[in-house]
């Protein structure tokens, strides 16, 4: 897939939740890949990589990559568990009519990062203005 | 040191305009479609031959996606159809953003149905909700039987497979039954329609699905 554009929606959110908490520096990004999310985790790492080279934020951030497996639910006996990517069978009744309940997405689960000394992060903006 | 849980989905941002999409289709009583395959499976031809047969009695919206060119919306165009072509310049898929604003620039009072032509590709558009109703995916049988289990997420995401080009079968030496088992063991749930655009044959049970969907539709616009 992409991975560029969806690293930098990652980035933009980073950016706003820092802005929010006021965080000036993010020294490592946690994020979770479901197997069957279309995303790869090498390209992400690699996207991260580029992406966060200069951004005063990131730059030097480590990411973390957790893939995360397949859970179905059962839609004949309500069994719910892990089943392979793509074969989703139920490991009960081996029926096919699942309903998946974990492992297509993709989220930014969490972050750890330095306020500002004041708690307050410059905006672009203020940087800009030299304040 | 702050731990900040963030617990956000990277495709919020495609979800939201994807939802706000599916609601403006809903209240205006629109069954929206999102055509999705590989290159050159037929999607474009299996448009003209349904806008030739439904144009009279229902009336249909096209969003044509491609990275470059309006030949799509050309095509389309000429058979009576209110098109806008999204060229994506790039993006190997479209996203409910680029729809949302395709859907602005539309006049789409009084219409029945909308098509949204994806750019030909077999994973990212799978990705990318976009407020459609129903997902149809078209396979052509030149593209042999293994593309269900390569591409299971295009597959899965579907509800509706057209198998396209089965004026072909002779030559090729195949079996129909062999592909349908195939998409079958990928997502037990699709409705398979084998059809030729070029000759016709098994498009009226396409067109019977789109009818009896636009119904159910307009119903519950109704009712709302």
């Amino acid at each position: 897939m992409h991975e560029f554009s969806l690293m930098r929606e990652v980035l933009s959110m980073l950016h706003r939740s820092a802005a929010e908490e006021g965080i000036s520096r993010i020294e490592s990004v946690c994020m979770k890949v479901g197997v069957m999310s279309c995303a790869f985790a090498p390209a992400l790492e690699t996207a991260f990589e580029v992406l966060s080279g200069g951004d005063p934020l990131l730059e030097g951030a480590r990411l973390q990559v957790l893939e995360q497996g397949v859970v179905v639910r059962c839609r004949q006996c309500w069994w719910e568990g892990e089943t392979e990517p793509y074969e989703l069978l139920c490991g009960q009744c081996g029926g096919g009519e699942v309903h998946v309940i974990r492992g297509e997405a993709l989220t930014v689960d969490s972050y750890e990062g330095r306020k500002c000394p004041d708690g307050h992060r410059q905006t672009d903006g203020e940087r800009d203005e030299g304040q | 040191m702050v731990t900040v849980k963030l617990m956000e989905n990277v495709m919020k941002a495609n979800e939201a305009a994807a939802e706000a999409n599916a609601r403006r289709m809903e209240e205006a009583g629109i069954f929206a479609v999102d055509m999705m395959s590989s290159p050159g499976s037929g999607k474009t031809t299996i448009l003209e031959r349904t806008l030739d047969a439904l144009g009279g009695e229902l009336r249909t919206a096209v969003i044509e996606g491609d990275l470059y060119t309006s030949r799509d919306a050309e095509r389309v165009e000429a058979r009576g159809a209110q098109v806008v072509q999204i060229n994506t310049g790039g993006a190997c898929h479209l996203d409910a953003k680029v729809v949302q604003q395709a859907l602005e620039s539309m006049d789409l009072q009084g219409h029945d149905l909308l098509f949204i032509e994806n750019v030909g590709n077999l994973i990212c558009p799978a990705g990318y909700r976009l407020g459609e109703s129903e997902r149809v995916m078209v396979l052509s049988v030149t593209e042999g039987v293994d593309k269900p289990e390569k591409y299971p997420a295009m597959f899965r995401s579907c509800s509706v497979a057209l198998v396209n080009k089965i004026d072909l079968l002779e030559v090729l030496e195949m079996d129909i039954r062999e592909v349908a088992d195939e998409i079958r063991r990928v997502n037990p749930r699709m409705k398979i329609l084998p059809v030729s655009a070029r000759t016709g044959e098994g498009m009226e049970a396409w067109y019977e699905w789109l009818r009896v969907e636009v119904r159910r539709t307009r119903k519950s616009a109704v009712r709302a």
